[in-house]
């Protein structure tokens, strides 16, 4: 905050950052990053794991519902009816398979595709 | 006359930016010294002391930075004092700025330092890159850590870009 030409009386700590500059002293430098300048990557690369092991977890349980939904039926129509399956158990079974894999699709979609407002905010 | 000198340490700013910086943002303040012929160097102030622009006669002018003090700190009083130097650009004489931080609030009076101030605050954080960030829709924390410079430092650049009020 305080400037001086050479030869004129300089206040004290314009005196005493003379001496440190004249003596060499210190840590000469050449680049000062910011601190935190990696942290939008390391928080971006974070959500992708978090993302990763989400997917993994429910597409494991997904299929371990699909497994069980299919064996279930296997028994009721093998052991339970000798593959005599009445229309609408029919219906019932294909109409949950399906509507368990659009729901999926239409997770998956909405992820890839988020939908945003005019005014730029995420709508989910 | 402050906005005539601000403008004009915005127009240098810009200008050097131009000059020497073609990378994305964070600015680093010590390349863009180096790269004017600049020495910069860490060392041991004291707690009032946050740096000084030390020029000799035939020799590259010196940026001392308190090494006590943290990083955005460091980067913005390098950006400053880098503004000093402009601002004495052509000047061969020796002198010496010292930056004390118990005269902070006189810098709003002070010509040199309000042109170094907003020097300073062009350099690190451009207009044209913090209005397109500010676009996307990030805070002034995050804004913050990408320009790397201090919350408040941010906050005072977006209100005087009429970005915030």
């Amino acid at each position: 905050m305080s400037g001086a030409n050479g030869g004129e009386e300089v206040a004290p700590s314009e005196a005493a950052v003379v001496e440190i500059a004249d003596a060499g002293g210190g840590r000469e430098i050449d680049k000062l990053p910011a601190p935190l300048q990696n942290l939008p990557q390391k928080d971006h690369a974070q959500d992708i794991r978090l993302k990763r092991i989400y997917a993994l977890a429910l597409l494991v349980g997904l299929g371990v519902q699909v497994a069980i939904v299919d064996a279930a039926f296997v028994a009721y129509a093998w052991a339970g009816v000798n593959w005599n399956v009445s229309e609408p158990v029919m219906g019932i079974w294909l109409g949950a398979t399906v509507v368990n894999v659009i729901g999926v699709v239409l997770v998956v979609t909405n992820y890839l595709f988020p939908q945003r407002s005019a005014t730029g905010a995420w709508l989910g | 006359m402050t906005s005539e000198i601000k403008k004009e340490a915005a127009r240098d700013a810009a200008r050097l930016l131009s000059e020497v910086w073609s990378r994305p943002v964070p600015v680093d303040p010590a390349f863009v010294a180096r790269a004017i012929g600049l020495r910069v160097r860490e060392v041991k102030l004291d707690d009032d002391t946050l740096g000084a622009l030390v020029k000799r006669p035939n020799q590259e002018a010196l940026i001392m930075l308190n090494e006590s003090d943290p990083p955005n700190r460091k980067r913005f009083t390098c950006a400053h004092e880098i503004g000093h130097y402009r601002r004495r650009s052509g000047d061969e004489h020796e002198y010496t700025t010292v930056d004390l931080r118990s005269k902070l609030s006189a810098a709003g009076t002070d010509d040199e330092e309000i042109y170094a101030n907003e020097f300073a605050a062009c350099l690190l954080m451009p207009a044209e890159e913090v209005k397109r960030m500010d676009k996307v829709g990030l805070d002034d924390f995050d804004l913050a850590i990408r320009f790397g410079v201090s919350r408040d430092a941010m906050q005072f650049r977006l209100k005087n870009l009429d970005l915030r009020k």
